[in-house]
């Protein structure tokens, strides 16, 4: 509190003024954006809807290829195993935005998918996000199905499991472990931006996601609807953790 | 009557190392057979072939008067059941464990729970079926790998030291869940152990394994050593065998415990391999009078159970004498 006739510098004073005015603005937004999600602005419900569809089906692809894939590169032997592993982990390792630049290539007029056009579709998003967490779920099974108790091979070999029970059981057993790899890849996708972007071009109404959309707002200065979406995104990234959480506990018992 | 195996000339190695060996055996149906020897003797891995798990690198065996063929592995591994030493149990309650084996042979879920409830009441496990595999004690979850292994109603069972973990009452009732497998339902039953006790009151059949092949004998007297002058001698460092009418070849020297001729007297004087000792004990096993003695190196020796030991006594002497036939190379 400034006392009347007390000698105040000038910038102590312009300090204030502005911190006042940037958490009257803060707290104007958060009021903006709880009042959109309280009267489920349709625009808003569109955006999520969208992603947590586009993520949903991802991740049922990512799961379909990357589980088999996962299992078989754990159990089977095989020349050039390492090689296949180091290539699966560095395309875990890779900047979303190269994916999105390779997919976007594979998607375009001119690429060898160009005549699906599904470039700047909600199909094209799943696709990049299925290329990018494929290789989550695989390596994510690998490790889960590689940390198994050695003796379960042969229990499932001396009980007279064929090939396809065998690796039914095995996945059986790492069960926790491998909803959790699901679990992370969801999480992944859902929160994921370069892929949504160049894949999805971000159109109103069509591609746009909750993290294209928290992008957008963002650099035009119009934080309550990012905000918004924020408290969603966060949402769903809590729902998520504590599904891991859960998942874990259950391992555990 | 066609005998569950038939084994001939096969040989098995784990990174090239030698691990079984076996010029022949055949294993009679209906039949209840010990493996026994020490450890890494290869008797968990005679298992693991007879329970087609691993296949000879060379050789053949036979299965019911039928040569193994590796295309048929997954049929036949349904044909035997095996209780492995350490088994695993799966991630799922004990009754789900129990129905696993059979419900990958095909059974319904509500037979397979039917049978499995069975099978936990054969090994006295009832109200376990709801209990996970992480809350049992080392013995239950023993018991209930081998519920798991007798529902599959298998035409041999195999049993990898199946009294491992198990109390003495427990081990008891194993011996006579084998014994009724083997005498109401005629199955063929191989098993593993260390303890020549649990295997003489189970059968006469016992097979002893050393170094990955058939042995005559337990490996009581067993010599490490060298050859030395040309094969005629084998000097343990303590003591030497004269072995120049000793069959068999390798670096370990077995001896019969029944085939050393004693007395507390000195005697077999001009004999080759006569030995002086002290007797340091005297035990009754199941069908023959057991003394150890010390000549240099630790002998077992059996005698008939109808000697007369009246003259026999712990810090006696004793002189003995080991004859050829008694001795084998491995």
């Amino acid at each position: 509190m400034i006392r009347t006739g007390e000698v105040v510098p000038l910038f102590f004073i312009c300090k204030v003024s502005q911190r006042s005015r940037t958490v009257q603005f803060l707290l104007d937004s958060f009021h903006k954006a709880f009042l959109l999600l309280l009267h489920l602005d349709p625009q808003v419900f569109q955006i999520v809807w969208l992603s947590i569809t586009v993520s949903f089906w991802s991740t049922i692809f990512s799961a379909s290829v990357g589980l088999p894939v996962g299992t078989l590169l754990a159990l089977r032997n095989f020349r050039g195993k390492s090689v296949v592993l180091l290539l699966l982990n560095t395309t875990m390792a890779a900047p979303t935005v190269v994916i999105g630049l390779f997919c976007y290539v594979l998607l375009s007029r001119i690429g060898p998918l160009g005549s699906l056009g599904l470039l700047f579709t909600p199909s094209g998003m799943v696709f990049g996000l299925f290329i990018l967490a494929t290789p989550i779920v695989a390596n994510l099974t690998v490790a889960a199905i590689g940390s198994l108790d050695k003796r379960l091979m042969l229990t499932c070999e001396l009980l007279g499991a064929s090939p396809a029970q065998q690796f039914w059981l095995v996945i059986k057993e790492a069960r926790f472990a491998v909803m959790a790899a699901v679990v992370i890849a969801f999480g992944r996708i859902v929160s994921e931006l370069g892929i949504a972007m160049m894949l999805g071009g971000n159109i109103r109404g069509f591609t746009r996601t909750m993290t294209t959309a928290i992008a957008l707002e963002t650099s035009k200065g119009e934080f309550e609807l990012g905000l918004a979406l924020g408290f969603v995104l966060m949402a769903v990234a809590l729902l998520i953790n504590g599904l891991l959480f859960l998942v874990q506990k259950e391992r555990s018992l | 009557m066609i005998a569950s195996y038939s084994i001939r000339d096969i040989t098995f190695s784990y990174l090239n190392q030698p691990a079984l060996s076996i010029n022949s055996l055949d294993i009679p149906a209906s039949s209840v057979i010990a493996l026994v020897g020490p450890n890494g003797a290869g008797k968990t891995t005679l298992l693991h072939l007879l329970a087609f798990l691993i296949t000879p690198q060379k050789g053949s065996l036979s299965f019911l008067g039928t040569k193994v063929s590796t295309s048929d592995l997954v049929n036949l591994r349904r044909k035997v059941g095996l209780l492995p030493q350490n088994p695993y149990l799966f991630k799922c309650s004990v009754l789900e464990n129990v129905a696993i084996g059979l419900k990958l042979r095909g059974f319904s879920r509500r037979e397979s729970r039917k049978m499995a409830i069975e099978g936990l009441k054969k090994v006295r496990m009832e109200g376990y079926e709801s209990r996970w595999p992480n809350s049992l004690s080392g013995g239950e979850a023993q018991r209930v790998a081998l519920a798991r292994t007798l529902v599959l109603n298998s035409e041999v069972f195999l049993f990898d030291e199946p009294a491992n973990h198990l109390d003495l009452e427990s081990v008891k009732r194993t011996e006579q869940l084998i014994l009724d497998l083997n005498r109401n339902e005629k199955k063929t039953i191989v098993f593993t152990t260390h303890n020549l006790t649990f295997a003489q009151n189970l059968t006469d059949f016992v097979i002893h394994i050393f170094q990955g092949q058939i042995v005559p004998t337990a490996p009581y007297n067993l010599f490490r050593g060298q050859i030395q002058y040309g094969g005629k001698i084998f000097d343990t460092g303590a003591i030497q065998f004269n072995i120049s009418k000793t069959t068999g070849q390798g670096t370990c020297l077995l001896v019969d415990p029944s085939k050393i001729y004693f007395s507390t007297k000195e005697e077999f004087v001009n004999l080759p391999n006569v030995f002086q000792g002290r007797i340091v004990s005297l035990s009754l096993l199941k069908n023959v009078v057991r003394i150890e003695a010390l000549a240099g190196e630790k002998f077992e020796i059996h005698a008939p159970i109808s000697l007369d030991i009246s003259g026999f006594g712990i810090g006696k002497d004793v002189w003995f004498q080991v004859s050829p036939e008694a001795i084998t190379l491995v």
